[in-house]
């Protein structure tokens, strides 16, 4: 069973996603569907199962991150039920392979069970990846808490 | 705190390499303004510098603002300039910037994610940060539109929220 590790919620007031009021820009997205660019474009685009090895590598060493990478479009869908309806950052681990992730140093770490996403004002995901073990968002808590 | 005057957001270079597959809608979902921003920022990527006090962060216009201007982006200055706390996420550059203004003073976090954490916290002039918000927007935006992505019409009532906070001087006032 997939479980939310770590959350930075960053409006508690409005409940946003699937099954709650639509309050984005013209029609609803289908939430249901992977290929909804409405709801999970950046996701599709920039860590889908279809981008090709090279893009990420490149990517990963040009900008010194890691890059996710999911295995199956259909795990956006799980993600988007999973995650708590506001916008926020979370993250969740599937206790299941559902990505690899390439390294700066170019080294990849496949079968990776956790995933990074993030929800928008909309409560459509506007980023979502793979992460390997040790990424934590514990930074942003804490400096919310100083404020 | 470190108080400064570096806080800036600045259109760079092109940026020619391709690192994405190019915006689609198979479903038919995005209007032609929302479809439009998104192929303008793939087709046109550039690197964007932001500058926070001592600390340099380069994004790209696709993913990173295209993302942060589609995040309500107007409406998040609007709120700012009203005496609100506002979040911008570059999720895909792993960092956060939290502004919170006060008085005439915003307070602005630079909080890093991911496997090594960090954060820093500047304070900036109110209105510096509102004029570099509201111009580097609305500069984006007008490229959109003479590179014939967007239309004028589109990009003006867009970006409206933004500039239609007269409320700027009245929260100084109290």
């Amino acid at each position: 069973m997939a479980e939310i590790v770590e959350q930075f919620i960053i409006d508690s007031s409005r409940e946003v996603g699937s099954g709650c009021e639509w309050i984005g820009s013209g029609t609803e997205p289908q939430w249901n569907n992977s290929k909804s660019m409405k709801a999970y474009d950046h996701i599709a685009r920039h860590h889908g199962p279809k981008l090709k090895a090279n893009r990420l590598i490149g990517r990963a060493a040009s900008t010194n991150d890691d890059q996710g990478q999911w295995l199956n479009a259909e795990d956006w869908i799980v993600a988007e039920q999973l995650v708590p309806k506001y916008r926020g950052e979370y993250i969740i681990d599937f206790h299941r392979p559902i990505g690899r992730v390439y390294h700066p140093d170019l080294r990849i770490t496949q079968n990776v069970t956790r995933a990074f996403i993030q929800r928008d004002f909309d409560g459509t995901l506007n980023s979502g990846y793979p992460i390997a073990e040790g990424v934590s968002l514990r930074q942003l808590n804490r400096s919310s808490s100083h404020e | 705190m470190n108080s400064s005057h570096k806080f800036n957001f600045q259109l760079a270079e092109r940026f020619l390499e391709d690192w994405a597959d190019p915006p689609e809608d198979p479903l038919g979902e995005l209007s032609d303004f929302e479809m439009g921003w998104r192929c303008f920022c793939f087709e046109h990527n550039h690197k964007v510098f932001i500058e926070i006090g001592d600390a340099q962060k380069e994004v790209l216009l696709d993913p990173d603002i295209c993302m942060m201007i589609e995040s309500n982006f107007p409406n998040e200055i609007a709120k700012l300039s009203q005496g609100q706390k506002i979040v911008i996420t570059f999720s895909e550059s792993w960092f956060i910037i939290t502004l919170l203004p006060t008085d005439d003073r915003i307070s602005c976090t630079l909080s890093k994610f991911g496997t090594s954490c960090w954060e820093k916290v500047f304070e900036f002039d109110r209105t510096h940060v509102l004029n570099t918000l509201r111009g580097f927007l609305q500069e984006v935006m007008q490229l959109a539109v003479d590179k014939g992505y967007i239309t004028l019409e589109e990009k003006e009532e867009f970006i409206s929220p933004a500039f239609a906070s007269s409320t700027d001087a009245a929260v100084l006032s109290k």
